[in-house]
């Protein structure tokens, strides 16, 4: 299920692309599912169809759904594309940090103070 | 048309108005409501009850009228003679079978145009899965239409082969599977239209009870070819006796009964109506569309 709130102060594409990654975590959404059409879950949302179409190719982006043709978007295979990503992730902040010059215990301190944001 | 006919078709008729006047009384769509719920084990949220009352009645409504105007043409053209004159029994059938037929086109034409806002400051919710015409409606009914309307076609071209005369069973069987086709088409075109239409939704009993009503919907459509189908095959292998095809027109004709109560059995035994629920909300509870519940709101 998803649910789309006017009134929070999280814009609706990233509610709609962090509910998407919550549900293919967590197996609600199965490998394989079919998602709605952009049009149609922009309608059911009360959405722009460009939002649901960038939250749709952003998840694709990310590995968490595929596009097959005209058949529509499905979720992809995850196996854990979810710790993949976020080790690609990881992978570029070090990168950037190092780049910058940053101590890694500075960086790491900004990482878990982020996360427990 | 016989006298007995005539009265029949005309009680029926009144008793048709009568349902079609209470559409428009408010209890009577509440207690629609309501009855609904009982059945399907669905809460109803008091603030919903006006809505999908209107909505099942809005639905009643167009399958009355189309049943009253298909039917009632079919009356009118067997009482003036400009459908020719037929045995009263069979005359009965078609009468029956218009009926079935304005069932349908009335239930589509009443689902394809009514629409549903929600206030665009309220939480929105979707299902994040897509659904799809199979979700709605069981296969013994969507792929029974099917195989029921392929019979029907096949008696009707058997008929013809046998040689019986245009005057015979064949016209009738005919008409019917020409009628089974046409209503398996716009069954065919107006569930997936159906299904495919938006279904704007503020809370999670509200998305339930949008699908028990399209579920409800997308199973009286189906009705049609599989009824329109059913008096064709039946009045085609006893026609299919008749021309002498003997033996194999009465194991026909087993076969055709037996293939009823086994479908009819299995029905009753798979709880069709409740079918929606299985295969989109499987773990829904009572509780879950109350509106304290689950309701986004």
């Amino acid at each position: 299920m998803l649910t789309i709130d006017p009134k929070s102060p999280v814009p609706p594409f990233e509610q709609l692309r962090l509910q998407f990654i919550e549900q293919v975590r967590s197996g609600e959404l199965a490998a394989g599912a079919k998602l709605p059409t952009v049009r149609r879950l922009a309608d059911d949302l009360g959405l722009a169809p460009n939002t649901v179409a960038r939250c749709y190719r952003e998840l694709e982006r990310d590995g968490f759904i595929e596009t097959r043709g005209r058949n529509g978007s499905f979720v992809s295979a995850q196996g854990d594309a979810a710790e993949q990503q976020a080790q690609v992730a990881a992978r570029a902040y070090a990168d950037r940090v190092k780049q910058l010059g940053v101590s890694p215990r500075d960086a790491l301190a900004w990482v878990t103070a982020a996360l427990e944001a | 048309m016989a006298t007995m006919t005539t009265f029949i078709s005309a009680f029926v008729g009144i008793v048709a108005l009568i349902g079609l006047g209470a559409t428009f009384v408010p209890v009577y769509a509440r207690w629609r409501a309501y009855q609904q719920s009982a059945y399907l084990h669905i809460e109803l949220p008091a603030r919903l009850e006006r809505a999908v009352g209107s909505r099942l009645v809005a639905r009643e409504r167009g399958a009355i009228i189309g049943a009253l105007a298909v039917g009632g043409a079919a009356v009118l053209g067997f009482a003036t003679g400009a459908f020719g004159d037929s045995e009263p029994g069979l005359t009965t059938l078609f009468i029956v079978g218009a009926v079935f037929a304005g069932v349908g086109i009335g239930t589509a034409i009443a689902a394809l145009t009514g629409k549903k806002e929600v206030p665009s400051d309220r939480p929105r919710v979707a299902r994040s899965g897509a659904a799809t015409v199979a979700d709605y409606i069981a296969p013994i009914e969507r792929i029974g239409a099917r195989v029921a309307v392929v019979i029907v076609v096949a008696v009707a071209v058997g008929l013809a082969v046998a040689g019986s005369s245009t005057d015979g069973p064949l016209f009738s069987v005919a008409f019917f599977a020409a009628a089974a086709v046409l209503t398996l088409v716009l069954f065919e075109i107006a569930s997936r239209r159906i299904v495919g239409a938006s279904q704007p939704a503020g809370s999670t009993a509200e998305l339930v009870w949008d699908d028990a009503i399209r579920a409800s919907v997308v199973r009286d459509l189906v009705t049609a070819p599989i009824a329109l189908a059913v008096y064709g095959t039946i009045i085609g292998v006893f026609g299919l006796a008749d021309t002498g095809a003997g033996a194999a027109a009465y194991v026909g004709i087993g076969a055709v009964v037996a293939g009823l109560v086994v479908a009819l059995v299995a029905s009753a035994i798979s709880r069709p109506r409740r079918y929606f629920l299985r295969r989109l909300w499987p773990d829904l509870r009572w509780s879950d569309t109350a509106d304290t519940a689950t309701d986004a709101a």
